[in-house]
């Protein structure tokens, strides 16, 4: 008896989780104790009216296994007694007056019992002991095979459930490796379409701006007026499709680039840049100030691009104001323990009409003509997704003529996993 | 021996536009052409088609494209850095792509620059004039192999 609870402690083990396996010890654990030629745990369906033996225990090779699905109205009436919760027991099958299938005789059983497994008021399972001969089965006995029957039927609804939850973990793991997969070709083919992109279509280009180069530098003499501004067209048309192809691998490479964060000093790099850029527009005035101690966490390569086009921006859309002002600083909003800082730029400049502002981030869209600005109209898509990549927010506020203000947040929730 | 370069090209127009560039130099005449990788190594290893040249009688810099037909740049480079008679020859990447993998690899292999070809034709021009000052002028090459070491590499395989 020690060892049978042993056993059935086991039973209740987490780890198990195969359901034969269970089935099958129960199975033998009550056939040796009780000494019978047969035991075996059967599950009901009770939509179909089924029992169905997925494995059951023999005593020997003489004894046949009753493994396999059975049709409850060939059993008689005492499966209604089943099904409403009752242990059903036979002593013996040829005495007893109970509707009993000939079959039992033809298996040679003499004496059974049947307990019931009971859920929601609804027979899931039975356990089951066939004799060969007469027996009295004793209440302990009884009892005790109710116990097991409840302890079978935990365990293998633990074991179903770990087994269902094995099987999700596998789909999920399947569908992640496939996604995984797919988003590995798709960068990979992105990687080769960048790559010939850098490589089969600035070659074409070249071709065409160093032949009309060329042919002004040695055959200008030769052309007349026209011909000359034509071939500037192309040579032109030809360089700014270079900055075009350019631009664009700069914004694929961005999000493929690895971030380094490190600590930066955002004053220092945007009073870097502001001086680099007023340096190289001698003939305008261009004033600017920029808040001192800002200090931000994030990858300085394009921290510094970002700012960069940033900067570019406020200088060329001020390039018609007399006195141009560039001011760069932060703004904090939220309480004292959890302050929001936002970063901005504000220039006196052109500005643009709010109506357009959907279009303002987008890759190769312009707000103004190309004549009065120039430009490849990817420096506000590299900068949204430069702030996006520091999971930080950008958006702007401006109106014609009124300058625009841009501003940018870092940093703002944990960054996401791949 | 006279100074030369070997140009690695397989693009006509990228290579009248590199020797456009070294003729604006007055350094056209010391350019050989070839146009594919397999083509680049019997010349400087003086085979196939090649086979006349004088083993010794090597390029003072090989300007080399990576996207080539048959065998690639990379393949060209890492050939010339494992065989003696060559393994110390400076190579300059004149390439369209700018790609990190390319820059890694052909460091990793042991060029001696990397240059990107600029669509701009001045920006071409400049570089390519920079690069003949500087490889053919300004920079002392390594001393040519010794004749035992050569020796020695060549009875080896023999």
């Amino acid at each position: 008896m020690a060892n049978l609870s042993e056993a059935l402690r086991n039973l209740d083990d987490p780890a198990l989780d195969q359901l034969a396996y269970i089935a099958q010890v129960s199975a033998e654990i009550l056939g040796r104790t009780f000494n019978v030629m047969r035991a075996g745990y059967g599950t009901v369906n009770s939509a179909q009216d089924t029992f169905i033996i997925e494995t059951d225990w023999v005593r020997g090779p003489e004894v046949k296994s009753l493994a396999g699905t059975y049709y409850f109205p060939d059993f008689g009436s005492y499966i209604e007694n089943l099904k409403r919760g009752e242990t059903v027991i036979f002593n013996d099958v040829n005495e007893d007056k109970r509707v009993v299938s000939d079959s039992f005789k033809a298996l040679g059983v003499r004496a059974l019992i049947n307990v019931p497994v009971i859920e929601n008021g609804t027979l899931v399972a039975v356990l089951l002991l066939h004799d060969s001969v007469p027996r009295s089965w004793v209440q302990e006995e009884i009892d005790f095979l109710t116990v097991m029957a409840e302890r079978t039927r935990s365990a293998l609804e633990r074991a179903r459930s770990a087994r269902e939850l094995r099987l999700l973990n596998e789909t999920l793991e399947q569908r992640v490796q496939e996604r995984t997969a797919e988003l590995l070709s798709v960068n990979k083919e992105l990687e080769s379409f960048s790559y010939s992109v850098s490589h089969d279509l600035r070659a074409p280009l070249r071709g065409l701006c160093g032949f009309s180069n060329a042919l002004l530098d040695e055959y200008a003499d030769r052309l007349e007026g026209d011909g000359r501004d034509y071939l500037r067209f192309i040579q032109k048309n030809a360089e700014l499709m270079g900055n075009l192809v350019d631009g664009l691998l700069q914004l694929s490479r961005l999000n493929r680039v690895p971030i380094l964060t490190q600590p930066i000093d955002l004053s220092r790099l945007a009073s870097d840049l502001l001086k680099e850029a007023v340096r190289q527009e001698p003939e305008r005035r261009i004033d600017f100030e920029v808040e001192p101690g800002m200090q931000v966490q994030g990858d300085l390569t394009l921290m510094r691009s970002l700012m960069q086009n940033l900067v570019e921006n406020a200088v060329k859309y001020t390039k018609k104001q007399a006195s141009a002002q560039i001011t760069v600083g932060k703004t904090e909003q939220g309480s004292a323990r959890e302050k929001k800082t936002s970063y901005f730029i504000k220039d006196n400049g052109a500005g643009f009409d709010m109506a357009y502002y959907d279009k303002l981030f987008g890759a190769f869209q312009r707000l103004h003509a190309a004549e009065d600005y120039p430009g490849t109209g990817i420096g506000l898509a590299t900068v949204q997704r430069i702030v996006h990549r520091h999971n930080g927010r950008v958006w702007a506020e401006s109106a014609p003529g009124q300058g625009s203000v841009f501003y940018f947040t870092l940093n703002e929730q944990e960054p996401a996993t791949l | 021996m006279i100074r030369h370069i070997l140009l690695v090209e397989d693009n006509p127009s990228d290579e009248k536009l590199t020797l456009m560039a070294f003729k604006k130099q007055n350094l056209e005449q010391g350019i050989h052409v070839v146009r594919d990788g397999a083509e680049a190594l019997d010349y400087l290893f003086a085979q196939n088609n090649y086979a006349h040249r004088n083993k010794m009688d090597l390029p003072q810099l090989v300007i080399l494209d990576l996207k080539l037909p048959k065998v690639t740049g990379l393949e060209v480079l890492a050939k010339i850095r494992s065989e003696p008679t060559t393994h110390l020859m400076p190579v300059v990447i004149l390439t369209s792509s700018a790609e990190d993998k390319d820059l890694v690899e052909s460091y990793r292999l042991g060029v001696n620059s990397y240059v990107q070809k600029p669509v701009n034709f001045n920006d071409f021009l400049e570089a390519v004039r920079q690069l003949g000052l500087y490889w053919l002028f300004l920079n002392y090459n390594p001393p040519l192999p010794l004749r035992e070491t050569l020796d020695e590499s060549l009875g080896s395989n023999i």
